[in-house]
């Protein structure tokens, strides 16, 4: 007989997630994904000062405020037709890398590893490393003490690397679990870095429509730089190399192609690499139907036409159903048939579309990462990434943009002196039409403003999440983080670690407001936990 | 002790900022453990703690609800945040009530979002949107460890690298940041910077890199001192002293900042003395 597993709420991930999946014979045959992201930030900026958009929409969410914040001031430049100057777009560009780097190492090491490594390790440690000493004592003494929190409630699985008569060995997870603690120090560096040109994180305040507001000096680019060289070598050295090891794990073999998405990929693009925004670090382009080898490169603009939102399945009227965001419209129906989730269903020419790091860098083609899916052999039909390529691909643009920083950072030293701003963005238009369409960490994020009388007549965000954990469109096409979790191993339906391993590896991002529905179900299966 | 975080109606950018702070939180969890925390463990039911910092306002049934299990359960709470302790930017953005049809099983919205201390009584307020990672952790530290916070009056303006240069201004613009401006106070370039009202505490983070003062961390003391002050009426009186401009001119020209002035204070436009007296500052 089949059964529902509902997941509410996922944890370690950043809001409130509802996962409900039906397993049969050991496997997921049906999906559901219910966001709820409705603290209604679009209606709250109807009517106001259009400059307010950016300080608003970075109180998204409180951990990618950057890239919202970036959004918003490129959707507002785009509005007020002004022309980047090179310095305000070198900066923009250092602290979105910046931000990148803190985002993809805090999801793995401190979001995600848990999934898969057994920290309990450390309680036998022999070694002589001071964090975990002290770790292992604080085990012990929990213990000893019988503490009833100490035993995290967590998912039983054999495959935890490090765990009795699991993969690995016990010292490879204490290692692992060392890189956990030294995660958070090079988090802090990368945000320490942001910080020398915004001032603060998160919510920084430095990108303000028209440019920037810290001009570059031999001082603080030189501190920037310095935090970059650190950052380079622990990327390199260790995060790097400890993706490499969880995805050459025998037990985890089937997490290399288990969770695809259904092999549509969409990128915006991001880093601009010249005035014009036509030349990019990480390439606009766009992958469908797997055929991953042929990637399409038509321009933003296009892209941005073929967008629709579906509402078929999500708490809004009728009438908001089938837009394009430059006309979108966000009224709430709670109570409405058939639908479970408070995120809108974005469709590209009808197709739903994984965003993300998997996304940009199938789309990007670097050597680095191609030779490495071929390695892993990924490269032979069928032609698909899971769980592990996503993983794969978030630490391998932190690689890329370990390296890069530095070398932009001698770019705009070399442009000290020069302008950081058009003032052209203190000017407000009576009417206009802008967008701000950039790649964040988790994925594609685009703002569109519409300026009605120098105030905000309509205000649209299409984040990232909001394309990967989308509910069911008009035509019951699923969702990709729905459609990954299909055909997705659950051996055992008490527990499902597997699916919170797939959901884990969007690293989905859901600030929260409203709860989601508890279907009246035989068989429901409620986790309140993990 | 046991510590724990919980988030109500609140994006995670507390957490975020509670995260930045690295070995001296984690030389803190040694000899005190988690109980429950969302972003951090897999441990999300309320369960009894010593103290909990709770970020994010009550917008829903649910939160109410779960606001009012930290209460019984715990011993201390800590406000975290602009949205718990004002109700911050979601609180900016009340819709209308929507009525939830019985059987959709989601929890009933509010009328209106309310600040954490409607529902559980606080012991210490820690405004800001985010709070530094300091203050967080000095709030923490210092329910854990037992002693009163250090605590001043200050102002943004008090931490501001920026020269003042007395004169008129000649004019005024909204821009956040208008690239050009040297070393000089942004309020004398004619930007309306509201560090002057702002509590302190954050190191002028923004101004000192050339954006105004949004007013995240809520009124200073002295305009929560008394009903006579606001934060509109003493930014009038500040710029008019130091523009040397007539009070009513100015406040003609900064009624616009109105629209701002209380974005992340809006549900809690009166003053609220009891915050005054519990709030850990730089």
């Amino acid at each position: 007989m089949a059964e529902i597993i509902s997941i509410d709420p996922l944890t370690r991930i950043e809001g409130h997630l509802r996962i409900d999946v039906e397993v049969e014979g050991g496997r997921v045959v049906d999906a559901w994904s219910s966001g709820t992201m409705f603290r209604g930030i679009e209606m709250l900026l109807q009517d106001k000062h259009p400059w307010d958009a950016q300080q608003v929409t970075e109180r998204i969410c409180g951990v990618c405020p950057l890239v919202h914040g970036t959004a918003s001031s490129y959707a507002l430049d785009d509005a007020t037709g002004v022309k980047l100057p090179d310095n305000a777009r070198l900066i923009r560009n250092l602290t979105l890398g910046a931000n990148f780097i803190q985002s993809h190492v805090l999801h793995f090491y401190h979001l995600a590893a848990l999934d898969y490594v057994d920290p309990l390790a450390v309680a036998d440690y022999t070694g002589s490393s001071l964090p975990l000493i002290t770790l292992r004592d604080k085990f012990r003494r929990l213990a000893a003490e019988k503490d009833p929190y100490f035993f995290l409630p967590r998912y039983e699985s054999p495959d935890y690397i490090g765990q009795p008569g699991g993969p690995g060995d016990p010292d490879l997870a204490c290692e692992l679990v060392s890189h956990y603690v030294q995660a958070l120090e090079m988090r802090k560096k990368a945000q320490e870095a942001l910080t020398i040109f915004y001032g603060r994180m998160p919510s920084f305040v430095g990108t303000v429509p028209g440019g920037v507001t810290t001009k570059p000096t031999i001082s603080n680019t030189t501190a920037f730089k310095a935090r970059m060289q650190e950052l380079q070598q622990w990327v390199n050295d260790v995060y790097w190399q400890d993706i490499l090891t969880v995805a050459q794990v025998p037990e985890y073999q089937e997490l290399l192609r288990a969770g695809d998405s259904g092999g549509n990929y969409l990128a915006y693009g991001a880093f601009d690499l010249d005035a014009a925004g036509k030349d990019k670090f990480f390439p606009t382009g766009l992958i469908i139907g797997g055929d991953v080898l042929n990637t399409r490169k038509p321009g933003r603009d296009e892209i941005a036409k073929q967008i629709t939102e579906s509402v078929q399945h999500s708490w809004y009227t009728p009438e908001c159903e089938g837009l394009n965001p430059r006309e979108g419209k966000t009224e709430p129906e709670l109570g409405k048939k058939d639908a479970y989730s408070f995120l809108k269903a974005p469709r590209l020419g009808g197709r739903p579309m994984e965003v993300g790091p998997l996304a940009r860098q199938l789309v990007m083609q670097e050597p680095g990462f191609m030779s490495l899916v071929d390695r892993l052999g990924l490269l032979t039909e069928p032609l698909e990434f899971g769980i592990l390529p996503r993983h794969a691909a978030r630490a391998y643009e932190a690689v890329l943009l370990a390296a890069k920083l530095p070398e932009w950072t001698d770019e705009l030293q070399a442009g000290i002196g020069g302008d950081i701003w058009d003032p052209k963005g203190a000017e407000i238009p009576d009417e206009s039409y802008g967008k701000g369409m950039v790649d964040g960490p988790r994925g594609a994020l685009g703002h569109w403003i519409h300026i009605q009388g120098k105030t905000i007549g309509n205000y649209q965000c299409v984040v990232p999440t909001t394309w990967n954990a989308s509910p069911r469109d008009k035509s019951g096409n699923r969702g990709p983080i729905e459609s990954s979790l299909v055909g997705l191993p659950v051996p055992d339906v008490d527990n499902p670690i597997n699916v919170a391993r797939c959901v884990r590896s969007f690293d989905p991002c859901i600030a929260c407001a409203v709860h989601v529905i508890h279907p009246e179900h035989n068989g429901v299966k409620e986790f309140r936990i993990i | 002790m046991y510590v724990a975080t919980a988030a109500l109606c609140a994006c995670g950018g507390c957490h975020c900022s509670l995260m930045t702070v690295g070995e001296p939180f984690i030389a803190l969890l040694a000899d005190n453990s988690i109980s429950y925390s969302s972003h951090f463990v897999d441990r999300r039911t309320i369960a009894p703690s010593d103290v909990v910092l709770v970020t994010g306002g009550i917008r829903n049934a649910e939160e109410l609800e779960i606001a009012s299990e930290i209460g019984r359960t715990s011993r201390k709470v800590i406000a975290v945040g602009s949205c718990a302790v004002y109700g911050g930017i979601p609180g900016a953005g009340d819709i209308p009530p929507v009525e939830v049809e019985d059987g959709s099983g989601l929890p009933a919205l509010l009328p209106r979002l309310e600040p954490l201390d409607t529902a559980v009584p606080v012991e210490l307020y820690v405004p800001g949107c985010p709070p530094p990672p300091n203050l967080i952790f000095e709030a923490l530290k210092s329910v854990v460890e037992g002693y009163s916070s250090i605590r001043f009056d200050s102002t943004v303006c008090s931490d501001c690298p920026r020269r003042v240069q007395r004169g008129p201004v000649r004019r005024w613009t909204l821009h956040p940041g208008t690239g050009v401006h040297g070393a000089d106070c942004l309020l004398s370039g004619g930007m309306m910077c509201l560090g002057p009202v702002t509590r302190g505490g954050c190191r002028a983070s923004c101004p000192a890199r050339g954006a105004v003062c949004a007013g995240c961390r809520g009124p200073s003391d002295a305009v929560l001192s008394s009903q006579l002050h606001s934060m509109y009426a003493d930014m009038v009186k500040y710029v008019g002293l130091t523009c040397g401009t007539r009070e009513d001119k100015v406040a003609r020209e900064m009624a616009a900042l109105l629209r701002w002035m209380y974005l992340f204070t809006r549900r809690d436009p009166v003053t609220r003395a009891r915050i005054r007296e519990k709030v850990v500052d730089g």
